[in-house]
């Protein structure tokens, strides 16, 4: 009476952050963190923009190489508001934070504690309050244990309550906090010296801000490769290793446009879904710049075969198969049921079918005969274009 | 209990702590999230959890799919004992606490 899929939620092994902090116990009342910086910077991303504060020259270099046109330094001419710096009267926790510890995910007793008195925070509440707001902080370098595989940035553990989430890695620990309107605030500490390892720990952090702030927007943010072409998106959902960065190097040699091979949004739009580019990426180049959200055509979800065919399947296997490919949020059993609604939502209108595929691209002429939005010879008119599609 | 056998008609079931599910057109989803997996229950098997998880014992699911699905009593009265057997074996549901079934 029942078919299974595989979940692919990041669960963390117990108890949460002894591998990464020094005082993981403690964590967040310390430690303790000043603004690393007065810079700021707003990120484009879908259901954004991530307001940004508290960076130092370096890190907002880096941060504006990484993410391209996503990046909208505070101070560039042409950005859609000021900055304001950052005060030292407002460097404390603001006193509408809702410090309860609840709902532990792997046995801690719920507690409640008062708003720790000196923790610094550089609150000033801009106008208008971005649905995102992360402020970076810098940590003593006692706080965090020395990584014992060095260069490697990308292992970390979640703990997801109710209204907060905490994340600890090598180098860094944040706290995320859902405000009313599924607004959040962050707070990321780094070790100021760190240079090399911000990058990394930072777009760990916002990886899982996206996801959280995507599923309070009506949408998801769904491990699949997204495809564009006549102004409509297909995805391709699948685990790691089911053959998106495949499916999307193709995509690229038949001319058609490629928002993602690794990470893209789904988000509500009128009369149906959307999906947009993130500048997140696996195996190719991450987008460069924001692009309008282009309308949904077709959900396939990726089984490699020796044969190639697409086998109509329902809403249900669909939102199935997209909630295993939901990161952090499929395994944070507080949000579980939120997404399920969202993809019942956005997905229980779209096509969907299991596409069974070698890897020769064999496949690409059955997409185009079956009625979808890709086409059946190199178009060249790709919806979105990404800066690896216009280097192919 | 993992076989249909051990389910008494008036046992009362419902889904255990990390399972999440949603209806889904006819069919539904479900969230393991301790093995970690996700189920899809096909129409019938939908609404026997949906029954469960409302609080409904086994004899009164089997009495609902029977009109449900224009099928005779004691054959849905088997199937709903079957699938909750299914169920609870795969980590679904678990038996209720006599306290919250006011047996």
């Amino acid at each position: 009476m029942h078919d299974r899929v595989l979940l692919t939620g990041a669960r963390a092994p117990a108890p949460f952050a002894a591998s990464f902090l020094t005082r993981p116990d403690r964590f967040p009342d310390e430690p303790a963190g000043s603004p690393c910086g007065d810079l700021a910077a707003d990120l484009l991303l879908p259901a954004g923009p991530y307001r940004v504060r508290g960076l130092d020259a370096a890190q907002l270099g880096r941060i504006a190489r990484r993410f391209g046109g996503f990046c909208v330094p505070g101070d560039a001419p042409g950005a859609a508001h000021r900055f304001l710096p950052l005060g030292d009267g407002d460097r404390r926790v603001a006193d509408d934070v809702a410090v309860e510890i609840g709902g532990h995910d792997r046995g801690g007793a719920p507690s409640r504690t008062a708003p720790p008195a000196g923790r610094p925070a550089p609150v000033r509440p801009c106008d208008p309050e971005p649905p995102v707001a992360l402020d970076v902080l810098a940590a003593p370098p006692r706080s965090f244990r020395r990584s014992v595989t060095p260069g490697w940035h990308y292992s970390f553990d979640l703990d997801a309550g109710p209204e907060r989430v905490r994340l600890a890695g090598w180098g860094f620990c944040a706290l995320l906090e859902r405000r009313a309107g599924g607004r959040w605030r962050a707070g990321l500490w780094v070790a100021p010296g760190d240079r090399r390892g911000f990058l990394g720990s930072f777009v760990n952090l916002l990886r899982v801000l996206a996801a959280y702030r995507l599923l309070d927007a009506g949408g998801a943010l769904l491990h699949s490769a997204a495809v564009a072409d006549r102004g409509a998106g297909t995805l391709f959902v699948g685990r790691s290793g089911a053959g998106k960065s495949t499916v999307a190097r193709q995509a690229l040699a038949r001319g058609l446009g490629v928002l993602s091979d690794e990470l893209a949004a789904l988000t509500p739009a009128p009369g149906g879904a959307a999906v947009s580019a993130l500048p997140f990426a696996g195996d190719l180049e991450p987008a460069r710049r924001p692009a309008p959200p282009l309308p949904l055509a077709r959900v396939l979800l990726l089984a490699q075969a020796r044969r190639d065919a697409l086998v109509p399947v329902s809403a249900a296997q669909a939102v199935a198969a997209a909630a295993a490919c939901a990161p952090w949020i499929n395994a944070d059993r507080h949000r579980t049921g939120a997404l399920l609604d969202n993809l019942g939502r956005l997905l229980g209108a779209v096509p969907a079918a299991r596409l069974e595929f070698t890897r020769d691209g064999g496949f690409w002429p059955l997409l185009a005969a079956s009625g979808g939005t890709i086409s059946s010879e190199r178009s060249g008119a790709a919806g979105a274009l990404t800066e690896a599609e216009a280097a192919a | 209990m993992t076989g249909s056998a051990a389910f008494g008609g008036g046992d009362a079931y419902r889904p255990r702590r990390d399972v999440r599910f949603r209806r889904i057109g006819e069919e539904a989803v479900v969230v393991r999230q301790e093995a970690p997996e996700v189920l899809v229950l096909n129409p019938v098997g939908a609404r026997v959890l949906e029954l469960l998880a409302g609080g409904e014992p086994l004899d009164a699911v089997g009495a609902k799919l029977a009109a449900e699905f224009e099928v005779a009593p004691a054959a849905a009265a088997a199937d709903a004992r079957a699938f909750a057997a299914e169920l609870e074996s795969a980590g679904v549901i678990e038996p209720a606490p006599e306290a919250e079934t006011g047996r």
